[in-house]
C-alpha cells in the first residue's frame, strides 16, 4: 500500500466516523444504519478484499473504542464485511451491481451486529424486533450507498487501485496424458 | 467470485484473532479503559470541531418531519429558498433552546443545584443508536465522571467520560443501567432498569408496593444513588403482577433520547442551604 493510499483511507475513515456520529446517528434514530460499514463494503467491492479487510478492521476498532460496547465487535464484523464483499470485486463492474452487493452485505452485517450487541446487554433483541429493523435498515443503507458507492469508485480510480480479475476456467482443455508403451 | 489468496486468509485470521483478543480483554476487565477514554477524547474533539459546520445541517434535517406536518409552514417553506429555510430552522432551534434553558434554570433554582448547560453534538460513531451522547462541555467547565445529566424533560443519564472540552454521557435508558427511583404518589422506592426503546422496567423494593399506571417516578432517595435526587425520570405505563405475587412495571422515559439537544450537567447540589424550621400551625 502506498503512503498516498494509506492517507486517503485514513482520511475517509475519520470523515465517515465523524459524519456517522454528528449527522447520521442523530437523524437515523433507532435505525441500524452505518455509514462506515457502507464505506468498507463499497471499498471492498471496488478495490478488493485486502483494502476492505484493512480499512474494515481499523475503522471498526476506532468505532469500538469510541463507543460504550466492548472493543472488537465492530472490528471483527467490518473485517468480515470487507473480506466478504472483496470476494465480489471485479474490474469494470456495473455500478448498480456494486450498489446491490454493498447494500445487501451491509444490511446483513448491521443486523447481525445489532443482535450481537443486544445479546451483550440485558434485554435481548427478539427475532421479531430484529425483523422490524430489517426494511428501514436496508432502505437507509441503500440511500447512503447511492452516495458512497460512486464516491468510492471515483476515489479508487483516482488512486489507480487495480483489482485482480476472478479466476476463470481455461477455454483450452488440458492435454490428456497418454501412456506410451515401450 | 474471487478466492482469497493464502496471504489474505492469513491476514484475515490474524486480524480476527486481534479483534477477539480486544473483545475478551474488554469483557473480562477494565484493561482497555484508558484506550476507550483516549479515543473518546480524540473523537470528542473532532465532533466539537465539526458540529459548527454539520450541526445546522443535522438540526435542519431533524426538523423536516415536523415541518411536513404543518401545511401552512410547508407552504411558506416551499416559497423560500434553501438559505432562508436553513435560517428558519436555526431560529426555531434557538427558541426551543431558550425555552429549555429557562426550564433548566428553574429546576436548578428549586433544587439548589449548580447546572452547566451543554449542547448535544454527537451520538455513537458505530452504527445506529449507541445509548450515549457527546456534549460540548468537559473538564474545563467543571464536568467530571459520574455527574448527573438532566434536561428540561427530566433525567438524561450520567457522565461516562470527560476530557477538556467534551464529555460522553451514558443515557439512563441504556439497557443494563439501573436508577434508584421513588413513586411520587405513593412514595414507594424502586429500581428502574433501562430497557432501551422500551423506556424502563421498574422493580419495587417492596413486593406489595402500591404502584399504578400513570404514576410519576423521580430519582431518589437523596444520597443513596449516583444520580441527583428529585429529577423526573419516567411515567408508569403498565403494572404487571406475576404468579408468585411479585410486582413489576413498565415505564415511559420522560425524555426522547433521539430528540435531545440542550442538556444540563449537575455540578453540585447545595444540601447545606439553611431551611426554614417547621412550627405548629405554620402551615
Amino acid at each position: 500500500m502506498t503512503p498516498r493510499r494509506v492517507i486517503a483511507a485514513a482520511a475517509a475513515v475519520i470523515t465517515v466516523l465523524v459524519l456517522q456520529a454528528v449527522v447520521v446517528s442523530p437523524v437515523a434514530g433507532m435505525v441500524m444504519v452505518s455509514l462506515p460499514a457502507v464505506l468498507v463494503a463499497a471499498l471492498a467491492v471496488e478495490a478488493g478484499p485486502s483494502a476492505g479487510m484493512s480499512v474494515g478492521f481499523c475503522a471498526g476498532l476506532l468505532a469500538d473504542l469510541g463507543s460504550r460496547h466492548p472493543a472488537g465487535v465492530l472490528a471483527l464484523a467490518w473485517l468480515l464485511l470487507g473480506a466478504g464483499c472483496g470476494m465480489f470485486a471485479a474490474p469494470r463492474r456495473r455500478l448498480v451491481r456494486s450498489l446491490f452487493i454493498t447494500t445487501a452485505a451491509t444490511t446483513a452485517v448491521s443486523l447481525a451486529v445489532a443482535a450481537a450487541l443486544a445479546a451483550l446487554d440485558a434485554p435481548k433483541l427478539s427475532l421479531n424486533e430484529l425483523a422490524s429493523f430489517a426494511v428501514p435498515t436496508a432502505l437507509a443503507t441503500t440511500a447512503i450507498g447511492l452516495v458512497v458507492v460512486p464516491s468510492v469508485r471515483v476515489m479508487v480510480r483516482a488512486l489507480k487501485v487495480k483489482v485482480r480479475a476472478p479466476a476463470r476456467r481455461s477455454a483450452i482443455a488440458p492435454i490428456p496424458r497418454v501412456a506410451v508403451d515401450g | 467470485v474471487l478466492r482469497l489468496t493464502r496471504r489474505q486468509l492469513l491476514a484475515a485470521a490474524v486480524l480476527s484473532a486481534i479483534a477477539a483478543a480486544f473483545l475478551v480483554l474488554d469483557l473480562t476487565g477494565g484493561s482497555l479503559a484508558e484506550a476507550h477514554s483516549g479515543t473518546r477524547g480524540v473523537l470528542g474533539g473532532l465532533y466539537r470541531g465539526s458540529d459548527t459546520v454539520l450541526g445546522p445541517v443535522r438540526r435542519y434535517v431533524q426538523a423536516l418531519p415536523g415541518a411536513s406536518d404543518d401545511s401552512a409552514q410547508l407552504r411558506n417553506l416551499q416559497a423560500e429558498n434553501a438559505q432562508l429555510k436553513s435560517q428558519l430552522a436555526a431560529e426555531a432551534d434557538d427558541a426551543g433552546t431558550s425555552a429549555d434553558l429557562a426550564k433548566l434554570q428553574l429546576a436548578a433554582g428549586t433544587a439548589g443545584m449548580t447546572i452547566v448547560p451543554a449542547k448535544v453534538i454527537a451520538f455513537g460513531p458505530g452504527e445506529g443508536f449507541d445509548w450515549t451522547i457527546t456534549i460540548d462541555v468537559g473538564k474545563g467547565s467543571g464536568v467530571a465522571v459520574d455527574q448527573t445529566v438532566t434536561s428540561a424533560g427530566g433525567l438524561v443519564g450520567r457522565v461516562l467520560h470527560a476530557d477538556a472540552s467534551t464529555a460522553v454521557v451514558l443515557l439512563a435508558v441504556d439497557p443494563g443501567s439501573g436508577v434508584g427511583v421513588r413513586d411520587v404518589r405513593s412514595g414507594e422506592l424502586a429500581l428502574a432498569t433501562g430497557a432501551g426503546t422500551g423506556g424502563f422496567t421498574v422493580t419495587p423494593l417492596s413486593p406489595v408496593a402500591d404502584l399504578k399506571a400513570g404514576d410519576q417516578l423521580e430519582t431518589g432517595p437523596a444520597g443513596s444513588s449516583t444520580y441527583a435526587a428529585g429529577l423526573p425520570i419516567a411515567t408508569l405505563s403498565a403494572v404487571h403482577s406475576t404468579a408468585t405475587g411479585t410486582i413489576s412495571a413498565s415505564a415511559r422515559s420522560a425524555i426522547t433520547p433521539t430528540a435531545l439537544d440542550l442538556v444540563g450537567v449537575v455540578l453540585s447540589i447545595d444540601s447545606t442551604k439553611a431551611r426554614p424550621a417547621l412550627t405548629p400551625g405554620s402551615g
